[in-house]
């Protein structure tokens, strides 16, 4: 009769939600601005085409939002804690009944510490791109690591649940490693990722962003720190995973696969309704409109969406990340192959290739040497 | 009966799911499903004084053995207790 529905739930109701065309979850972009400067942003610096919207403008999209099914509600920015209305909207939302999750630099949660406590978020998501004071200073040209340590630190004792999010780039893929060391040295669950999105949004450039790494480092890099953040048997049923090939065509493919105006949407922090965050089209107006006519327009446009045909006879197609979003960035087209990601990826089914290897002939010699600990051979 | 947390019944996706909201927090960020008998429970839970009420309302609305009612709703309000919902 009663059911206790721990996280895998959301992936429950995200699929009865996808089969009815139910906005569950969206993301309402507060607001552009940043005290933090980093180089691949893509959003910080987004042309100014109105003012932000007011508490009130918020709050009533979210009532329509909620009688239209919206459960899950992400916060983000630019840094949302700027807003200058937060408090007044992240108190009216946490009163109507969404799980709300926040994602912020962690700078300014101390000041809002009362405000958490009083109405827990689902969880505060904190980026985090360093794990020292000097790289993460001049990486985000803010001087706040140690606040932020501090944050986190005290966010963990009002237990209230922490996610780390990272993004190597060129400034701070070196320094991978210790981020991840942090992370598990508190007890953090991370979210890294060494793709980086061109910055479409800000500059209207597909297939740029100078902060980013290059397709083979950044494959080097995302095999790297799951070695370091999985332990072997882990590392190795992903990995298995991550290079699987599959045969023949699949035409279903070259239609959006993923939540993304099937049954979640964005609202920008100028009002405008899109699929996801890092597509800057196709986008319906909430604010002109009402919020659940934007969403059947937003449906309809992104139900007529095709991706490039030749993911669909791709080997790799069953692994590979690559989404309509990475396409439009890419390449400023839905249709166009991406290479950037096609590069990417073969080179981290390479890698991992090269690992599971590496770790196969590892336990081959263990399983011939019976007077040596298994712990003799484990890097990890 | 008194409900001690702030907790709203939306119908989600076709599923009735009961969330948290406002001071409410659970451990690993939990919902709640209800089935169809659990949703109807819950909205006459502020309006009846006891277990005996709950079972016989149910029985007024529903075709089902009185024992299995009476066991259904025993086992919905231990849930409840455990989770500090209800005294």
């Amino acid at each position: 009769m009663i059911k206790t529905a721990e996280p895998y739930m959301s992936g429950f109701l995200h699929r009865r939600a996808l089969e009815k065309g139910i906005p569950v979850s969206g993301t309402f972009e507060l607001t552009s601005n940043c005290n933090f400067s980093c180089p691949m942003c893509y959003v910080h610096g987004d042309v100014k085409r109105r003012e932000e919207m007011s508490a009130k403008e918020w709050l009533s999209l979210a009532g329509q939002a909620k009688s239209a099914g919206t459960l899950f509600l992400l916060l983000t920015g630019g840094e949302p804690l700027l807003m200058k209305d937060f408090e007044e909207i992240y108190t009216g939302l946490s009163k109507m009944g969404f799980m709300i999750s926040i994602n912020t630099n962690g700078s300014l949660v101390e000041e809002y510490l009362p405000v958490f406590q009083k109405y827990p978020p689902s969880r505060m998501n904190i980026s985090l791109y360093a794990a020292d004071a000097e790289t993460y200073k001049s990486f985000c040209k803010a001087d706040k690591f140690d606040k932020v340590v501090s944050a986190i630190e005290m966010l963990q004792r009002k237990q209230i649940s922490v996610r780390l999010n990272s993004v190597f780039t060129a400034g701070n893929y070196e320094k991978a490693g210790d981020i991840i060391r942090f992370a598990k040295e508190r007890h953090l669950n991370l979210k890294p990722t060494a793709y980086t999105y061109p910055r479409l949004r800000v500059d209207g450039k597909a297939g740029v962003n100078t902060a980013r790494l290059s397709p083979l480092l950044a494959a080097r890099c995302a095999v790297e720190s799951d070695l370091l953040r999985f332990d072997t048997e882990t590392f190795v049923r992903r990995g298995k995973k991550v290079i699987e090939r599959t045969d023949g065509t699949d035409d279903a493919m070259t239609c959006i696969r993923c939540r993304a105006g099937r049954c979640s949407y964005w609202i920008t922090w100028d009002g405008k309704m899109r699929p996801c965050g890092m597509m800057s089209e196709p986008e319906t107006e909430p604010l002109q409109v009402c919020f659940e006519q934007a969403w059947a327009q937003l449906r309809k446009a992104v139900a007529g969406i095709r991706l490039s045909p030749e993911c669909s006879v791709c080997e790799r197609r069953n692994s590979c990340p690559v989404c309509a979003a990475m396409c439009l960035a890419e390449t400023g087209s839905f249709s166009k192959k991406p290479e950037y990601i096609c590069t990417m990826f073969e080179q981290i089914c390479n890698l991992t290739e090269q690992q599971l290897m590496r770790i196969g002939n590892l336990h081959e010699i263990i399983d011939s040497c019976d007077d040596v600990s298994q712990e003799d051979f484990c890097e990890y | 009966m008194n409900i001690k947390k702030e907790l709203v019944l939306r119908e989600i996706a076709g599923e009735n799911v009961l969330v948290p909201c406002g001071k409410t927090v659970f451990s690993d960020n939990g919902l709640f499903m209800l089935n169809e008998v659990g949703s109807f429970i819950w909205k006459i839970l502020p309006f009846v004084a006891n277990e005996d009420e709950i079972v016989e309302k149910i029985l007024a609305e529903y075709e089902i053995e009185p024992e299995k009612v009476k066991a259904d709703v025993d086992n919905f309000l231990a849930s409840l207790k455990n989770l500090e919902i209800i005294d």
